[in-house]
């Protein structure tokens, strides 16, 4: 790689919050026309939860991710630029790589396209972690329980979140298009900055305001474009849009978005402080940034993550109207359960109700639970330790539902307006997020060589 | 004399910090009802507790940031994202008990 020179700055585009949800192509063009040196894109994270990590199957529509991809690779391939994919097929294990890739080479077949492609793997041994936590190198995250060896064991599969350095490696190894697993977002935009020579704490940050797309702009939005142009000790973000603007107030507020802490936040080989963090508006919808601290770890530290499959489970959803079960819900609920585990007799069984216009949402945390509205709806839930289990007994509880009489009731059985038939529907496993934890490294090489990677020819390759 | 929060803020929304936290930000019009706010001392982990009907200690933190404009608290979930039982996957629509806090506003200010 050439070093910067610092009387050029670096500049760095990302195409919205996540790739797949459709890239603007007017801003992305805007983008372009205005000199790009890289083109970063995220396209995951843990938000939607464990399901997908769990059971590999990707979060995306798929034909909106083709579509989004496409229009990335010919801006980057047309000028020459890196491209860099994060957090592949949402969760980034190794079946959601394979699920892009295979995206990626049918493009590529479409459209011609020729180049090399480096496939960063996330998706760890287990023994690693196992290692690690008898080391007793392995901290939970805020609010989640210490680690066990058998929370290892019973994942399905376990990510390590990447920082730079595989980036950085595909890149010196002359990939033009990177696919990698699960990263930290910071990475995927900072990679190529840090790899020109700029500080790491500055890099990342800036990938930090990156990460969402135009969510740091007025309007906000996680789907239009943004880019940061990166100097050696300050970076500017601008909005492609000509309809949006970036403002001091919307870069401050979008770095504390979806963080415990709004101004130190923890990377693979240190800690941002936003803390003296100054912004400045420049006059053309746009604002500088500067004075990012980085307190840099003793020992580099990986996030690990991993789902284990807790159950399946099968739904009823229906409606109630009549006033006077709504008057009598907590006997309803609690009459219905008891009937259905006492004929379920299977070991094993959880039963949960939601109740929409009660306390749907909050549950507990609900202050205005005695507030129920003139009709309610009812998700009953069965988990079970197979889907033929967990639909029997929600058979059974459907049956009860519909029947149970109730004190004081006004009707004769016909409890629920049911909106489907099948009246059971087996919505497939569901995961727990078991792994939320730091494990400190025991080599600065693991940065890299915990994520191989592949390199692919596409297209006969370049 | 005191205000509710809503016809302070700019937005209030809560959102995943992680499959474990749920995080809060309100987001205040302008830096002077900010400071105001923050210097009310009413975020305090008692307050929210109350208003959420959670354990104290399930109150992780408290945060501000100026810049931003933004106090911040941080709730540890009983269930975590996508768990069964879990309703919120995002963490998201869980802001609304804040809608008619009061903050107390001196005649000073």
């Amino acid at each position: 790689m050439t070093p910067h020179d610092s009387a050029r700055p670096i500049r760095v585009v990302s195409p919205g919050g996540s790739l797949g949800y459709g890239v603007n192509a007017d801003s992305l063009q805007r983008a372009v026309a205005g000199g790009l040196d890289v083109i970063g894109a995220d396209s995951g994270s843990t938000d939607m939860g464990p399901y997908y990590l769990g059971s590999g199957k990707p979060y995306h529509s798929r034909a909106t991710m083709k579509r989004d991809i496409t229009l990335i690779l010919e801006a980057g391939l047309a000028d020459g630029l890196p491209v860099l994919i994060g957090n592949a097929g949402g969760a980034g294990a190794d079946p959601h790589l394979e699920w892009a890739r295979e995206i990626i080479e049918e493009i590529a077949r479409e459209k011609a396209m020729k180049f090399t492609l480096a496939l960063v793997h996330s998706q760890q041994d287990k023994m690693y972690l196992q290692e690690r936590l008898a080391a007793g190198k392995v901290q939970p995250m805020p609010g989640v329980p210490a680690l066990t060896a058998e929370r290892i064991d019973a994942c399905e599969r376990i990510v390590g979140q990447m920082g730079v350095e595989p980036f950085i490696e595909a890149m010196e190894h002359g990939a033009q298009v990177v696919l990698a697993g699960r990263a930290c977002d910071s990475a995927i935009f900072g990679a190529y900055p840090v790899s020109r020579g700029i500080e790491p704490g500055l890099a990342l940050h800036m990938g930090k305001i990156l990460e969402c797309g135009a969510m740091s702009a007025v309007p906000p939005t996680g789907r239009d474009c943004l880019v940061a142009i990166v100097g050696d000790d300050q970076f500017e973000i601008v909005a492609p849009n000509p309809a949006r603007e970036v403002t001091p107030f919307s870069v401050a507020a979008h770095m504390v978005y979806e963080v415990e802490h709004p101004y130190l936040q923890g990377e693979p080989t240190g800690v941002l402080d936003f803390s003296k963090v100054s912004f400045e508006e420049t006059g053309n919808r746009s604002t500088r940034v500067r004075g990012t601290l980085f307190h840099v770890h003793e020992r580099p530290t990986i996030r690990f993550e991993g789902a284990e499959r807790v159950g399946f489970r099968s739904i009823v959803l229906g409606g109630i109207r009549d006033p006077f079960l709504i008057a009598k819900l907590d006997e309803y609920i609690a009459g219905c359960t008891e009937q259905t585990l006492a004929l379920a007799d299977q070991q094993d069984i959880s039963l949960n109700w939601i109740v929409y216009g009660r306390d749907g949402v909050m549950g507990e945390m609900e202050p205005e639970r005695d507030h129920v509205g003139h009709e309610v709806g009812i998700l009953a839930q069965v988990l079970a330790p197979s889907q033929e289990v967990a639909h029997d007994v929600a058979a059974l509880l459907e049956a009860r539902m519909i029947g149970f009489s109730y004190s004081g009731a006004k009707t004769r059985t016909a409890n629920v307006a049911f909106p489907f038939s099948p009246l059971v529907n087996d919505t497939g496993a569901v995961y727990r997020f078991s792994v939320l934890h730091v494990a400190e490294l025991a080599h600065d090489s693991e940065l890299t060589s915990l994520f191989p990677i592949d390199y692919v020819k596409v297209g006969g390759g370049a | 004399m005191s205000h509710k929060l809503i016809d302070l803020v700019e937005f209030l929304f809560s959102k995943n910090a992680g499959p474990y936290l749920i995080t809060f930000d309100v987001v205040f019009k302008d830096s002077a009802t900010f400071e105001i706010v923050r210097d009310s001392g009413v975020f305090s982990k008692a307050t929210i507790a109350k208003l959420f009907n959670v354990p104290e200690s399930r109150i992780l933190s408290i945060h501000e940031y100026p810049a931003g404009r933004v106090i911040k608290f941080n709730i540890v979930r009983d269930i975590s994202s996508g768990d069964f039982g879990d309703r919120s996957v995002f963490g998201s629509q869980l802001w609304a008990p804040l809608i008619s806090l009061e903050i107390p506003v001196s005649p000073h200010s």
